[in-house]
């Protein structure tokens, strides 16, 4: 999906969209949020987190759809 | 002692014959390795008549702070502090993209005063030729206030800088590059005491960890740690981010998070041009 794409969902699909993204790519999330320019993405916990190399992907992915940042939350999880 | 690559060593030997020609120069040291380099330089052939100065301000961390002095004492430089206060600049606390611009005027210009103070005829920099691909409105303001940048003006890239460091026996050769501590502010958020403050104590936290090369970025109270690729595997695991997570707060966040792109220099540089002093 473009970023064109992406920013033309509306929000709920848009939060979909990012959820499976991050299944694909092993994290399952409890929420997701947007502070300023930062992506927060709320894994449902710490203890089974993607592999680095899986996560820079991930956020490259997600960089493309528009988001500047993209972060975990380390305090909701 | 590593040998020197010719083409370094000409360069080098070029930049000492200039200092000798200059003959007193009052070098800006912040114990990175570009500017030890420069004091090193500057010690090697002018002895005493070669001072290093150190900017001591708000957005300087303590231990950047003991890192300078160790550093002079180590190259056997005389070494001076320089105090003065970003934060009473308006223009500097409201942080717009030229905030780098209004910091290196005020302070360069300091060290113009000293050195006219104690008779010095040149004041240094150690900026080097990687820098200028950076955002760095703060360059434009030492080449207004006419300070010599050795390693910029004979096109010596930050790794040839290490090598030199290396050559010269510097302890900080290898050490990670570091900036002032409003660059973890965004720009538009106002440079204050208390995000500095807040900052500087979370990034020791992952200074107590072992971390090398890292940043907390501060999202107005929200927490965006950066750590070199090479480091992210370590700070993903369960116990020690936990442990990260609560000293971080301790230090004042609201909230903690880790950025999955990991560090990356100047991150919150502007993304459009029209933003840029320079």
């Amino acid at each position: 999906m473009t970023e064109d794409e992406f920013t033309g969902l509306e929000k709920r699909e848009r939060e979909r969209y990012l959820r499976s993204v991050c299944s694909e790519h092993g994290l399952r999330i409890a929420e997701v949020r947007r502070e300023d320019d930062v992506l927060v993405l709320v894994p449902d916990t710490l203890a089974s987190l993607p592999p680095a190399d899986v996560l820079q992907d991930l956020s490259n992915r997600l960089t493309a759809l528009g988001y500047r940042y993209v972060s975990i939350s380390v305090d909701d999880a | 002692m590593a040998d020197l690559r010719p083409d370094l060593k000409e360069k080098t030997t070029r930049i000492l014959s200039e200092m000798k020609e200059m003959g007193r120069i009052v070098i800006g040291l912040s114990g990175g390795v570009d500017s030890s380099t420069v004091a090193a330089l500057a010690h090697r052939v002018l002895g005493e008549e070669a001072l290093a100065a150190t900017a001591v301000s708000e957005t300087l961390p303590e231990r950047e702070f003991w890192e300078a002095r160790e550093v002079a004492d180590e190259i056997g430089i005389r070494h001076r502090l320089l105090e003065f206060s970003e934060l009473a600049d308006e223009q500097f606390r409201s942080n717009t993209a030229s905030r780098c611009y209004f910091c290196q005027s005020m302070r360069f210009g300091q060290l113009h005063e000293i050195a006219q103070h104690l008779g010095f005829d040149v004041v240094a920099s150690g900026t080097n030729y990687s820098d200028q691909g950076d955002h760095r409105p703060g360059l434009k303001a030492m080449r207004e206030q006419g300070v010599y940048q050795p390693l910029l003006e004979h096109e010596i890239e930050k790794d040839d800088v290490r090598r030199i460091a290396r050559w010269l026996g510097l302890s900080v050769w290898d050490k990670p590059a570091k900036a002032c501590l409003s660059s973890r502010i965004p720009h538009g958020l106002e440079v204050t005491q208390e995000r500095l403050r807040r900052i500087e104590a979370a990034e020791e936290v992952l200074y107590e960890e072992g971390f090398r090369q890292f940043r907390v970025r501060d999202h107005d109270g929200l927490a965006r740690i950066e750590v070199a690729p090479a480091e992210m595997s370590r700070v993903l695991e369960t116990d020690l981010l936990t442990d990260i997570a609560d000293g971080v707060r301790e230090a004042g966040f609201h909230e903690v998070t880790v950025d999955l792109g990991g560090y990356r220099s100047g991150s919150l540089n502007p993304t459009s041009a029209s933003d840029d002093h320079e």
